[in-house]
Protein backbone atom coordinates (compact mmCIF):
# COMPACT_ATOMS: atom_id res chain seq x y z
CA UNK A 1 0.00 0.00 0.00
CA UNK A 2 1.31 3.89 -0.92
CA UNK A 3 -0.24 6.66 -0.15
CA UNK A 4 1.38 10.08 -2.35
CA UNK A 5 0.97 13.58 -1.54
CA UNK A 6 2.01 15.21 -4.73
CA UNK A 7 2.64 19.24 -4.51
CA UNK A 8 0.18 19.55 -1.79
CA UNK A 9 -0.64 22.78 -0.23
CA UNK A 10 -3.08 24.06 1.85
CA UNK A 11 -4.06 27.98 2.60
CA UNK A 12 -6.44 29.23 4.90
CA UNK A 13 -6.43 32.72 3.94
CA UNK A 14 -3.95 34.25 3.47
CA UNK A 15 -2.03 31.64 6.06
CA UNK A 16 -0.18 28.93 4.57
CA UNK A 17 -0.65 25.96 6.84
CA UNK A 18 1.14 23.61 4.49
CA UNK A 19 3.85 24.64 1.90
CA UNK A 20 3.63 22.74 -1.44
CA UNK A 21 4.79 19.34 -0.70
CA UNK A 22 5.56 16.31 -2.61
CA UNK A 23 5.87 12.75 0.05
CA UNK A 24 5.56 9.24 -0.48
CA UNK A 25 4.81 6.67 2.12
CA UNK A 26 5.32 2.89 2.09
CA UNK A 27 4.69 0.36 4.39
CA UNK A 28 6.21 0.80 7.99
CA UNK A 29 5.89 3.24 10.60
CA UNK A 30 6.70 6.82 9.81
CA UNK A 31 6.51 9.31 12.58
CA UNK A 32 5.45 13.17 12.14
CA UNK A 33 7.15 15.25 14.53
CA UNK A 34 7.42 19.23 14.42
CA UNK A 35 6.56 21.92 16.84
CA UNK A 36 2.86 23.10 17.15
CA UNK A 37 1.42 24.63 14.33
CA UNK A 38 3.89 23.62 11.65
CA UNK A 39 1.15 22.10 9.79
CA UNK A 40 0.70 18.47 11.11
CA UNK A 41 -3.10 18.30 11.61
CA UNK A 42 -3.51 20.16 8.42
CA UNK A 43 -1.18 16.96 6.25
CA UNK A 44 -3.09 14.66 8.41
CA UNK A 45 -6.54 16.08 7.43
CA UNK A 46 -5.90 16.34 3.96
CA UNK A 47 -4.34 12.73 3.61
CA UNK A 48 -7.26 11.20 5.31
CA UNK A 49 -9.68 13.12 2.80
CA UNK A 50 -11.17 15.14 5.95
CA UNK A 51 -10.06 17.94 4.36
CA UNK A 52 -9.37 19.14 0.99
CA UNK A 53 -6.15 20.65 -0.01
CA UNK A 54 -5.30 23.93 -1.92
CA UNK A 55 -3.54 22.69 -4.68
CA UNK A 56 -2.07 19.24 -5.57
CA UNK A 57 -2.82 15.73 -5.43
CA UNK A 58 -3.34 13.20 -2.87
CA UNK A 59 -3.64 9.14 -3.34
CA UNK A 60 -4.64 6.31 -1.23
CA UNK A 61 -3.30 3.00 -3.22
CA UNK A 62 -3.73 4.19 -6.25
CA UNK A 63 -7.29 6.28 -5.24
CA UNK A 64 -7.36 9.92 -5.86
CA UNK A 65 -8.64 11.35 -2.47
CA UNK A 66 -8.55 14.65 -4.49
CA UNK A 67 -10.26 12.70 -7.61
CA UNK A 68 -13.83 11.88 -7.83
CA UNK A 69 -16.13 10.67 -5.12
CA UNK A 70 -16.02 7.14 -6.18
CA UNK A 71 -12.10 7.28 -5.95
CA UNK A 72 -12.63 9.22 -2.81
CA UNK A 73 -14.64 6.79 -1.78
CA UNK A 74 -12.61 4.04 -2.60
CA UNK A 75 -9.61 5.87 -0.61
CA UNK A 76 -11.82 6.47 2.27
CA UNK A 77 -12.36 2.41 2.73
CA UNK A 78 -8.30 1.87 2.94
CA UNK A 79 -8.00 4.97 5.91
CA UNK A 80 -8.46 4.62 9.29
CA UNK A 81 -8.04 8.05 10.95
CA UNK A 82 -7.45 9.24 14.38
CA UNK A 83 -8.40 12.75 14.86
CA UNK A 84 -6.20 14.96 16.90
CA UNK A 85 -9.58 15.92 19.33
CA UNK A 86 -12.22 13.70 19.45
CA UNK A 87 -16.00 14.83 20.50
CA UNK A 88 -17.45 11.62 21.49
CA UNK A 89 -21.21 11.56 20.88
CA UNK A 90 -23.42 11.32 23.97
CA UNK A 91 -25.28 8.64 25.00
CA UNK A 92 -24.06 5.88 23.46
CA UNK A 93 -21.90 3.02 24.68
CA UNK A 94 -18.36 1.78 23.59
CA UNK A 95 -19.41 -0.98 21.77
CA UNK A 96 -22.83 1.16 20.56
CA UNK A 97 -20.28 4.11 19.56
CA UNK A 98 -17.81 1.59 17.55
CA UNK A 99 -20.50 -0.01 15.90
CA UNK A 100 -22.14 3.36 14.24
CA UNK A 101 -18.78 4.01 13.17
CA UNK A 102 -18.43 0.65 11.62
CA UNK A 103 -21.37 0.99 10.14
CA UNK A 104 -20.19 4.11 8.36
CA UNK A 105 -17.54 2.19 7.60
CA UNK A 106 -19.75 -0.11 5.36
CA UNK A 107 -19.82 -2.95 7.38
CA UNK A 108 -23.00 -4.18 6.75
CA UNK A 109 -23.33 -7.70 7.75
CA UNK A 110 -24.36 -7.71 11.60
CA UNK A 111 -22.57 -10.61 13.21
CA UNK A 112 -19.42 -9.79 11.02
CA UNK A 113 -19.54 -5.89 12.49
CA UNK A 114 -20.22 -6.76 15.86
CA UNK A 115 -17.34 -9.19 15.98
CA UNK A 116 -15.01 -6.45 14.24
CA UNK A 117 -16.32 -4.56 17.09
CA UNK A 118 -14.96 -6.86 19.74
CA UNK A 119 -12.00 -7.45 18.15
CA UNK A 120 -10.90 -3.84 18.06
CA UNK A 121 -12.30 -3.17 21.67
CA UNK A 122 -10.25 -6.01 22.45
CA UNK A 123 -7.01 -4.99 20.66
CA UNK A 124 -6.58 -1.84 22.68
CA UNK A 125 -8.01 -3.16 26.05
CA UNK A 126 -11.59 -2.52 26.44
CA UNK A 127 -13.22 -5.63 25.75
CA UNK A 128 -14.70 -5.73 29.71
CA UNK A 129 -15.92 -1.83 29.25
CA UNK A 130 -17.76 -2.41 26.26
CA UNK A 131 -21.14 -1.73 27.79
CA UNK A 132 -19.94 1.06 29.32
CA UNK A 133 -21.36 4.51 28.50
CA UNK A 134 -18.75 6.56 26.78
CA UNK A 135 -19.22 9.60 29.31
CA UNK A 136 -18.20 7.13 32.23
CA UNK A 137 -15.02 5.92 31.02
CA UNK A 138 -11.94 7.62 31.61
CA UNK A 139 -9.67 9.52 29.70
CA UNK A 140 -7.37 7.52 28.33
CA UNK A 141 -10.19 4.67 28.00
CA UNK A 142 -11.93 7.36 25.73
CA UNK A 143 -8.66 7.96 23.92
CA UNK A 144 -7.93 4.16 23.40
CA UNK A 145 -11.59 4.02 22.19
CA UNK A 146 -10.92 6.50 19.49
CA UNK A 147 -8.00 4.48 18.59
CA UNK A 148 -9.96 1.53 18.50
CA UNK A 149 -12.49 3.05 15.73
CA UNK A 150 -9.47 3.99 13.77
CA UNK A 151 -8.29 0.12 13.68
CA UNK A 152 -11.66 -1.12 12.43
CA UNK A 153 -11.40 -3.39 9.63
CA UNK A 154 -7.64 -3.25 9.84
CA UNK A 155 -7.23 -0.45 7.22
CA UNK A 156 -4.09 -0.43 4.77
CA UNK A 157 -3.38 3.39 5.89
CA UNK A 158 -3.60 4.48 9.53
CA UNK A 159 -3.39 8.14 10.29
CA UNK A 160 -2.74 8.79 14.04
CA UNK A 161 -3.02 12.51 15.27
CA UNK A 162 -0.90 12.13 18.61
CA UNK A 163 -2.57 9.06 19.40
CA UNK A 164 -0.70 8.73 23.16
CA UNK A 165 -1.87 11.53 24.16
CA UNK A 166 -3.43 10.90 27.77
CA UNK A 167 -1.81 7.12 27.37
CA UNK A 168 0.03 5.86 30.78
CA UNK A 169 3.19 4.35 29.94
CA UNK A 170 2.12 0.60 30.15
CA UNK A 171 -1.13 1.82 27.54
CA UNK A 172 1.99 3.55 25.02
CA UNK A 173 4.04 0.82 25.04
CA UNK A 174 1.00 -1.78 24.98
CA UNK A 175 0.16 0.59 21.42
CA UNK A 176 3.77 0.36 20.88
CA UNK A 177 3.12 -3.20 20.47
CA UNK A 178 -0.12 -3.27 18.80
CA UNK A 179 1.26 -0.59 15.83
CA UNK A 180 4.74 -2.52 15.31
CA UNK A 181 2.85 -5.41 14.60
CA UNK A 182 0.89 -4.26 11.61
CA UNK A 183 1.05 -4.92 8.57
CA UNK A 184 0.86 -1.94 6.28
CA UNK A 185 1.04 1.46 6.46
CA UNK A 186 1.20 3.94 9.91
CA UNK A 187 1.58 7.82 9.80
CA UNK A 188 1.55 8.86 13.35
CA UNK A 189 1.89 12.43 14.39
CA UNK A 190 3.61 12.99 17.79
CA UNK A 191 5.20 15.31 20.37
CA UNK A 192 6.49 11.89 21.70
CA UNK A 193 9.88 11.74 20.22
CA UNK A 194 10.62 8.51 22.36
CA UNK A 195 7.75 7.40 20.72
CA UNK A 196 9.21 7.95 16.97
CA UNK A 197 12.35 6.57 18.21
CA UNK A 198 11.05 3.31 19.55
CA UNK A 199 8.88 2.68 16.92
CA UNK A 200 9.11 4.39 13.64
CA UNK A 201 10.77 3.37 10.51
CA UNK A 202 11.43 6.63 9.29
CA UNK A 203 10.75 10.06 10.44
CA UNK A 204 9.35 13.20 8.67
CA UNK A 205 9.93 16.65 10.55
CA UNK A 206 7.43 19.27 9.50
CA UNK A 207 8.32 23.19 10.26
CA UNK A 208 6.26 26.00 9.32
CA UNK A 209 4.30 24.08 6.77
CA UNK A 210 7.40 22.39 4.99
CA UNK A 211 9.32 19.61 5.64
CA UNK A 212 12.83 20.06 7.03
CA UNK A 213 13.79 16.02 7.16
CA UNK A 214 13.16 13.00 5.83
CA UNK A 215 14.70 9.92 6.68
CA UNK A 216 15.19 7.02 8.77
CA UNK A 217 15.96 7.43 13.04
CA UNK A 218 19.48 6.34 12.32
CA UNK A 219 20.05 9.08 9.82
CA UNK A 220 18.01 11.87 12.14
CA UNK A 221 20.66 10.96 15.09
CA UNK A 222 23.26 11.36 12.71
CA UNK A 223 22.26 15.03 12.25
CA UNK A 224 23.20 15.02 16.00
CA UNK A 225 26.43 13.27 15.90
CA UNK A 226 29.09 14.78 18.52
CA UNK A 227 26.67 17.81 19.09
CA UNK A 228 25.66 16.56 22.14
CA UNK A 229 27.35 17.37 25.38
CA UNK A 230 27.29 16.25 28.78
CA UNK A 231 29.34 18.01 31.83
CA UNK A 232 29.71 20.40 34.95
CA UNK A 233 28.95 23.34 33.00
CA UNK A 234 26.20 23.82 30.10
CA UNK A 235 27.84 24.19 26.56
CA UNK A 236 27.78 27.90 25.75
CA UNK A 237 25.67 28.48 22.62
CA UNK A 238 23.61 25.32 23.50
CA UNK A 239 20.25 25.24 21.92
CA UNK A 240 19.01 23.66 24.90
CA UNK A 241 20.94 22.90 28.58
CA UNK A 242 19.02 20.60 31.41
CA UNK A 243 20.55 19.58 34.47
CA UNK A 244 19.87 15.12 34.73
CA UNK A 245 18.95 13.57 37.30
CA UNK A 246 22.74 12.43 37.89
CA UNK A 247 23.49 16.26 38.22
CA UNK A 248 25.58 16.76 34.84
CA UNK A 249 24.09 19.49 32.37
CA UNK A 250 22.73 17.78 29.52
CA UNK A 251 23.28 20.32 26.12
CA UNK A 252 21.98 20.22 23.20
CA UNK A 253 24.49 22.01 20.40
CA UNK A 254 26.78 24.98 20.73
CA UNK A 255 30.11 24.73 21.97
CA UNK A 256 31.72 22.04 24.30
CA UNK A 257 32.04 23.00 27.98
CA UNK A 258 35.47 22.23 29.59
CA UNK A 259 35.69 18.96 30.57
CA UNK A 260 32.52 18.04 29.03
CA UNK A 261 31.58 14.34 26.68
CA UNK A 262 30.17 13.60 24.23
CA UNK A 263 27.50 11.77 24.15
CA UNK A 264 24.78 9.78 22.27
CA UNK A 265 22.03 11.66 20.63
CA UNK A 266 18.46 10.98 21.32
CA UNK A 267 15.78 11.87 18.82
CA UNK A 268 14.77 14.46 20.95
CA UNK A 269 18.35 16.21 21.14
CA UNK A 270 18.29 15.76 16.84
CA UNK A 271 15.05 17.07 16.80
CA UNK A 272 16.02 20.16 18.81
CA UNK A 273 18.82 20.86 16.84
CA UNK A 274 17.24 20.68 13.52
CA UNK A 275 14.25 23.27 14.64
CA UNK A 276 17.13 25.59 15.89
CA UNK A 277 18.22 26.17 12.17
CA UNK A 278 14.88 25.48 11.03
CA UNK A 279 13.50 29.32 9.63
CA UNK A 280 10.81 31.57 10.63
CA UNK A 281 7.56 31.48 9.62
CA UNK A 282 3.80 31.67 10.80
CA UNK A 283 1.87 29.01 10.18
CA UNK A 284 -1.31 28.06 11.26
CA UNK B 1 -5.75 -7.32 6.95
CA UNK B 2 -9.45 -6.85 5.51
CA UNK B 3 -8.22 -3.40 4.31
CA UNK B 4 -11.71 -2.26 2.32
CA UNK B 5 -15.19 -3.88 3.06
CA UNK B 6 -17.30 -3.86 0.44
CA UNK B 7 -20.74 -3.05 1.56
CA UNK B 8 -22.80 -6.30 0.84
CA UNK B 9 -26.13 -4.28 0.98
CA UNK B 10 -27.14 -0.49 0.39
CA UNK B 11 -25.81 1.40 3.78
CA UNK B 12 -28.35 3.22 3.89
CA UNK B 13 -30.55 0.61 4.95
CA UNK B 14 -28.41 -0.34 7.55
CA UNK B 15 -27.53 3.00 8.66
CA UNK B 16 -31.80 3.57 8.95
CA UNK B 17 -32.10 0.66 10.83
CA UNK B 18 -29.41 2.07 13.05
CA UNK B 19 -31.23 5.71 13.91
CA UNK B 20 -34.62 3.95 14.00
CA UNK B 21 -33.51 2.17 16.79
CA UNK B 22 -31.48 5.80 18.34
CA UNK B 23 -35.07 7.51 17.60
CA UNK B 24 -36.63 3.76 19.82
CA UNK B 25 -34.36 4.60 22.55
CA UNK B 26 -34.91 8.17 22.98
CA UNK B 27 -36.06 8.78 26.39
CA UNK B 28 -37.60 12.25 25.45
CA UNK B 29 -40.07 9.99 22.27
CA UNK B 30 -41.25 7.16 25.22
CA UNK B 31 -42.27 10.54 26.78
CA UNK B 32 -44.32 12.33 24.43
CA UNK B 33 -45.84 8.49 23.23
CA UNK B 34 -46.60 7.68 26.92
CA UNK B 35 -48.40 11.18 27.34
CA UNK B 36 -50.09 11.21 24.03
CA UNK B 37 -51.43 7.57 24.97
CA UNK B 38 -52.74 8.69 28.50
CA UNK B 39 -54.47 11.62 26.59
CA UNK B 40 -55.96 9.44 24.10
CA UNK B 41 -57.54 7.12 26.28
CA UNK B 42 -58.59 9.94 28.46
CA UNK B 43 -60.35 11.42 25.68
CA UNK B 44 -61.98 8.14 24.31
CA UNK B 45 -63.25 6.88 27.89
CA UNK B 46 -64.41 10.27 29.27
CA UNK B 47 -64.77 12.29 26.39
CA UNK B 48 -66.76 15.21 28.88
CA UNK B 49 -62.86 15.11 30.50
CA UNK B 50 -60.63 15.91 28.13
CA UNK B 51 -62.59 18.41 25.51
CA UNK B 52 -65.19 20.15 27.86
CA UNK B 53 -68.00 18.96 25.51
CA UNK B 54 -68.80 17.88 22.64
CA UNK B 55 -65.93 18.16 20.14
CA UNK B 56 -65.04 13.91 20.38
CA UNK B 57 -61.82 14.18 18.56
CA UNK B 58 -61.97 16.92 16.21
CA UNK B 59 -60.11 19.44 18.71
CA UNK B 60 -57.19 16.39 19.94
CA UNK B 61 -54.26 17.20 17.20
CA UNK B 62 -52.36 19.25 19.72
CA UNK B 63 -51.46 15.87 21.61
CA UNK B 64 -49.74 14.26 18.87
CA UNK B 65 -48.27 17.67 17.17
CA UNK B 66 -46.55 18.94 20.49
CA UNK B 67 -46.28 14.84 22.03
CA UNK B 68 -44.70 13.61 18.85
CA UNK B 69 -44.19 16.72 16.29
CA UNK B 70 -41.95 19.62 18.92
CA UNK B 71 -40.69 16.29 21.15
CA UNK B 72 -39.59 15.07 17.77
CA UNK B 73 -37.74 18.21 16.38
CA UNK B 74 -35.95 17.94 19.72
CA UNK B 75 -35.05 14.49 19.20
CA UNK B 76 -33.98 14.45 15.53
CA UNK B 77 -32.06 17.60 16.25
CA UNK B 78 -30.51 15.56 18.88
CA UNK B 79 -29.75 12.25 16.48
CA UNK B 80 -28.22 14.57 13.71
CA UNK B 81 -25.60 15.92 16.19
CA UNK B 82 -24.83 12.59 17.58
CA UNK B 83 -24.38 11.10 14.31
CA UNK B 84 -22.35 14.27 13.14
CA UNK B 85 -20.09 14.00 16.24
CA UNK B 86 -19.42 10.24 15.37
CA UNK B 87 -18.47 10.96 11.87
CA UNK B 88 -16.16 13.67 13.02
CA UNK B 89 -14.63 11.32 15.39
CA UNK B 90 -13.98 8.70 12.68
CA UNK B 91 -13.04 11.95 10.25
CA UNK B 92 -12.87 10.21 7.27
CA UNK B 93 -15.60 7.42 6.33
CA UNK B 94 -17.09 5.68 2.96
CA UNK B 95 -20.61 6.64 4.21
CA UNK B 96 -21.12 10.76 2.86
CA UNK B 97 -23.38 12.62 4.56
CA UNK B 98 -25.82 12.89 2.80
CA UNK B 99 -26.83 8.83 3.30
CA UNK B 100 -26.60 9.88 7.05
CA UNK B 101 -29.19 12.31 6.79
CA UNK B 102 -31.48 10.41 4.51
CA UNK B 103 -31.17 7.79 7.62
CA UNK B 104 -31.91 10.63 10.14
CA UNK B 105 -35.10 11.44 7.81
CA UNK B 106 -35.87 7.68 7.90
CA UNK B 107 -36.12 7.22 11.00
CA UNK B 108 -39.26 9.73 11.30
CA UNK B 109 -40.82 6.34 10.86
CA UNK B 110 -41.26 5.75 14.44
CA UNK B 111 -43.00 9.29 15.37
CA UNK B 112 -45.49 8.46 12.06
CA UNK B 113 -46.77 5.75 12.82
CA UNK B 114 -47.00 6.19 16.20
CA UNK B 115 -49.12 9.11 15.12
CA UNK B 116 -50.99 6.82 12.59
CA UNK B 117 -51.87 5.10 15.69
CA UNK B 118 -53.24 8.23 17.40
CA UNK B 119 -55.02 8.96 14.26
CA UNK B 120 -56.69 5.36 14.01
CA UNK B 121 -57.79 5.95 18.03
CA UNK B 122 -58.93 9.75 17.28
CA UNK B 123 -61.03 8.25 14.68
CA UNK B 124 -62.93 5.48 16.35
CA UNK B 125 -63.60 7.84 18.89
CA UNK B 126 -64.94 10.14 16.40
CA UNK B 127 -67.48 7.56 15.81
CA UNK B 128 -67.92 6.16 19.23
CA UNK B 129 -68.36 9.23 20.67
CA UNK B 130 -69.40 11.20 17.46
CA UNK B 131 -69.37 15.21 17.70
CA UNK B 132 -71.73 17.57 18.89
CA UNK B 133 -73.43 19.43 15.74
CA UNK B 134 -72.58 22.54 17.53
CA UNK B 135 -69.19 21.64 16.74
CA UNK B 136 -68.02 20.10 13.21
CA UNK B 137 -69.07 18.88 10.65
CA UNK B 138 -71.77 21.68 9.82
CA UNK B 139 -73.19 22.61 7.06
CA UNK B 140 -70.55 23.39 3.81
CA UNK B 141 -68.67 20.19 4.33
CA UNK B 142 -68.98 16.58 6.23
CA UNK B 143 -66.71 14.46 8.15
CA UNK B 144 -63.73 13.71 5.39
CA UNK B 145 -63.19 17.42 5.75
CA UNK B 146 -62.29 17.10 9.83
CA UNK B 147 -60.68 13.95 9.00
CA UNK B 148 -58.45 15.61 6.61
CA UNK B 149 -57.97 18.44 9.17
CA UNK B 150 -57.01 15.95 12.05
CA UNK B 151 -54.87 13.88 9.97
CA UNK B 152 -52.87 17.43 8.60
CA UNK B 153 -52.32 18.65 12.53
CA UNK B 154 -51.96 15.20 14.23
CA UNK B 155 -50.27 13.23 11.68
CA UNK B 156 -48.32 15.29 9.53
CA UNK B 157 -45.98 17.30 12.23
CA UNK B 158 -45.16 13.87 13.47
CA UNK B 159 -43.33 13.93 10.09
CA UNK B 160 -42.69 17.59 10.25
CA UNK B 161 -41.44 18.11 13.24
CA UNK B 162 -38.25 16.04 13.45
CA UNK B 163 -37.86 16.52 9.85
CA UNK B 164 -37.56 20.49 11.47
CA UNK B 165 -35.27 19.25 13.72
CA UNK B 166 -32.77 17.65 10.73
CA UNK B 167 -32.49 20.19 8.52
CA UNK B 168 -31.56 22.95 11.60
CA UNK B 169 -29.31 20.83 13.16
CA UNK B 170 -28.09 20.13 9.41
CA UNK B 171 -27.18 23.77 9.25
CA UNK B 172 -27.51 25.79 12.42
CA UNK B 173 -25.82 22.79 14.72
CA UNK B 174 -24.94 25.53 17.93
CA UNK B 175 -26.86 23.90 20.75
CA UNK B 176 -28.82 27.00 22.01
CA UNK B 177 -30.59 26.69 18.47
CA UNK B 178 -32.93 23.82 19.06
CA UNK B 179 -34.69 25.04 22.34
CA UNK B 180 -34.41 28.51 20.59
CA UNK B 181 -36.61 27.04 17.20
CA UNK B 182 -39.11 25.18 19.38
CA UNK B 183 -39.78 28.67 21.47
CA UNK B 184 -40.18 30.71 18.30
CA UNK B 185 -41.92 27.86 16.80
CA UNK B 186 -44.32 27.61 19.61
CA UNK B 187 -44.70 31.32 19.79
CA UNK B 188 -45.91 31.28 15.97
CA UNK B 189 -48.06 28.54 16.13
CA UNK B 190 -50.26 30.64 18.96
CA UNK B 191 -50.46 33.54 16.66
CA UNK B 192 -51.14 31.91 13.79
CA UNK B 193 -54.13 29.92 15.58
CA UNK B 194 -56.93 31.92 12.94
CA UNK B 195 -57.59 34.14 16.97
CA UNK B 196 -57.21 36.77 14.44
CA UNK B 197 -59.37 37.18 11.73
CA UNK B 198 -57.38 39.21 9.33
CA UNK B 199 -55.22 35.96 9.39
CA UNK B 200 -57.74 34.03 8.11
CA UNK B 201 -56.55 33.68 4.71
CA UNK B 202 -53.73 33.30 4.98
CA UNK B 203 -52.79 31.61 8.18
CA UNK B 204 -52.18 28.13 6.10
CA UNK B 205 -48.80 29.70 4.87
CA UNK B 206 -47.86 28.13 8.55
CA UNK B 207 -47.65 24.56 9.18
CA UNK B 208 -49.63 24.49 12.09
CA UNK B 209 -52.77 26.50 12.23
CA UNK B 210 -56.09 25.33 13.24
CA UNK B 211 -59.06 24.78 10.57
CA UNK B 212 -62.31 25.42 12.85
CA UNK B 213 -63.32 25.58 16.51
CA UNK B 214 -64.79 27.82 18.68
CA UNK B 215 -62.53 31.05 17.61
CA UNK B 216 -65.89 32.89 19.64
CA UNK B 217 -63.70 35.75 20.71
CA UNK B 218 -63.64 36.28 17.24
CA UNK B 219 -67.39 35.81 15.60
CA UNK B 220 -68.32 37.31 19.58
CA UNK B 221 -70.87 34.59 19.42
CA UNK B 222 -69.58 31.39 21.06
CA UNK B 223 -70.30 29.97 17.52
CA UNK B 224 -68.18 27.23 16.01
CA UNK B 225 -66.27 28.37 12.87
CA UNK B 226 -64.97 26.80 9.93
CA UNK B 227 -61.85 28.91 8.25
CA UNK B 228 -61.22 28.96 4.46
CA UNK B 229 -59.16 27.14 2.07
CA UNK B 230 -58.50 23.42 1.55
CA UNK B 231 -57.49 20.77 4.17
CA UNK B 232 -56.50 18.22 1.38
CA UNK B 233 -54.14 20.83 -0.80
CA UNK B 234 -53.26 21.91 2.90
CA UNK B 235 -51.87 18.24 3.23
CA UNK B 236 -50.01 18.41 -0.04
CA UNK B 237 -48.66 21.95 0.79
CA UNK B 238 -47.58 20.42 3.92
CA UNK B 239 -45.54 17.20 2.96
CA UNK B 240 -44.26 19.66 -0.20
CA UNK B 241 -42.49 21.47 2.90
CA UNK B 242 -41.37 18.30 4.67
CA UNK B 243 -39.52 17.05 1.02
CA UNK B 244 -38.03 20.52 0.77
CA UNK B 245 -37.18 20.55 4.38
CA UNK B 246 -35.62 17.55 3.61
CA UNK B 247 -33.40 18.40 0.36
CA UNK B 248 -32.45 21.52 2.39
CA UNK B 249 -30.90 19.20 4.61
CA UNK B 250 -29.32 16.93 2.24
CA UNK B 251 -27.82 20.01 0.59
CA UNK B 252 -25.48 20.50 3.52
CA UNK B 253 -23.26 17.79 2.36
CA UNK B 254 -20.34 19.50 0.15
CA UNK B 255 -19.60 16.44 -1.83
CA UNK B 256 -23.24 15.89 -3.18
CA UNK B 257 -24.51 16.30 -6.48
CA UNK B 258 -25.46 19.89 -5.39
CA UNK B 259 -26.31 21.16 -8.92
CA UNK B 260 -29.45 18.11 -9.17
CA UNK B 261 -30.16 18.85 -6.01
CA UNK B 262 -31.20 22.73 -6.67
CA UNK B 263 -33.20 21.42 -8.94
CA UNK B 264 -35.13 19.35 -6.99
CA UNK B 265 -35.12 22.19 -4.18
CA UNK B 266 -36.61 24.07 -6.95
CA UNK B 267 -39.07 21.66 -7.96
CA UNK B 268 -40.00 21.44 -4.59
CA UNK B 269 -40.56 25.54 -3.45
CA UNK B 270 -42.62 24.99 -7.04
CA UNK B 271 -44.77 22.39 -5.60
CA UNK B 272 -45.13 24.13 -2.21
CA UNK B 273 -46.01 27.10 -3.43
CA UNK B 274 -48.69 26.21 -5.70
CA UNK B 275 -50.29 23.97 -2.87
CA UNK B 276 -50.84 27.07 -0.98
CA UNK B 277 -52.37 28.88 -3.59
CA UNK B 278 -54.04 26.27 -4.44
CA UNK B 279 -55.54 25.70 -0.79
CA UNK B 280 -56.21 29.37 -0.15
CA UNK B 281 -58.40 29.40 -3.43
CA UNK B 282 -60.25 26.61 -2.95
CA UNK B 283 -62.14 24.20 -0.54
CA UNK B 284 -64.50 26.36 1.38
CA UNK B 285 -64.27 30.17 -0.25
CA UNK B 286 -65.01 31.97 3.22
CA UNK B 287 -65.67 31.49 6.89
CA UNK B 288 -68.69 29.44 7.56
CA UNK B 289 -70.44 29.29 11.37
CA UNK B 290 -71.86 26.75 12.72
CA UNK B 291 -75.65 28.33 13.05
CA UNK B 292 -75.73 25.92 16.55
CA UNK B 293 -73.92 27.77 19.70
CA UNK B 294 -70.95 25.88 20.72
CA UNK B 295 -71.21 23.32 23.79
CA UNK B 296 -69.58 25.91 26.17
CA UNK B 297 -71.95 28.32 25.75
Amino acid sequence: MTATLTDVSKQYGRTVALHPTTLRLDEGVVGLLGPNGAGKTTMLRVLSSALAPSTGTVTVAGHAVTGSHAERTEARRRIGYLPQEVVFPRGMTAFGFLDYIAVLKEWADTARRHDEVRRVLGLVGLGERATVKVKALSGGQRRRLAIAQALLGDPALLILDEPTTGLDPEQRASLRGLLSGRPGTVLISTHQTEDVSALCDRVVVLDAGRVRFDGTVPELLATAAGRVHQGAAPSPGAVQTWRTGTGLIRSVGGRPAAGSSTVEPTVEDAYLLLRSTAPEGAVA
Amino acid sequence: MTASVTPTEPMLGVLARQEIRHYLTAKLYWLGAALLAVVTVIGFVDPTAASGGGESSTMSMIGPAALLGVLGLIIMAGLTRRSDRAAAAAGSVAVPERTRTAALAASVVVPLLTALVWYAAALVDYQVNPPSPSTVPFGPFGAGHVFAVMFALGVVPALGGPLLGLLIARWLPGRGVTPLAVVLVVLVTILMQGNFQSTWRWRVIWPWTYWYGPLGWNSGTGHWVALPGSPLLWIVYLLALCGLGLLVAVYHDPESNRARLRLLIAAATVAAVLALVLTMVLGLPDAAFNPLAGPNV
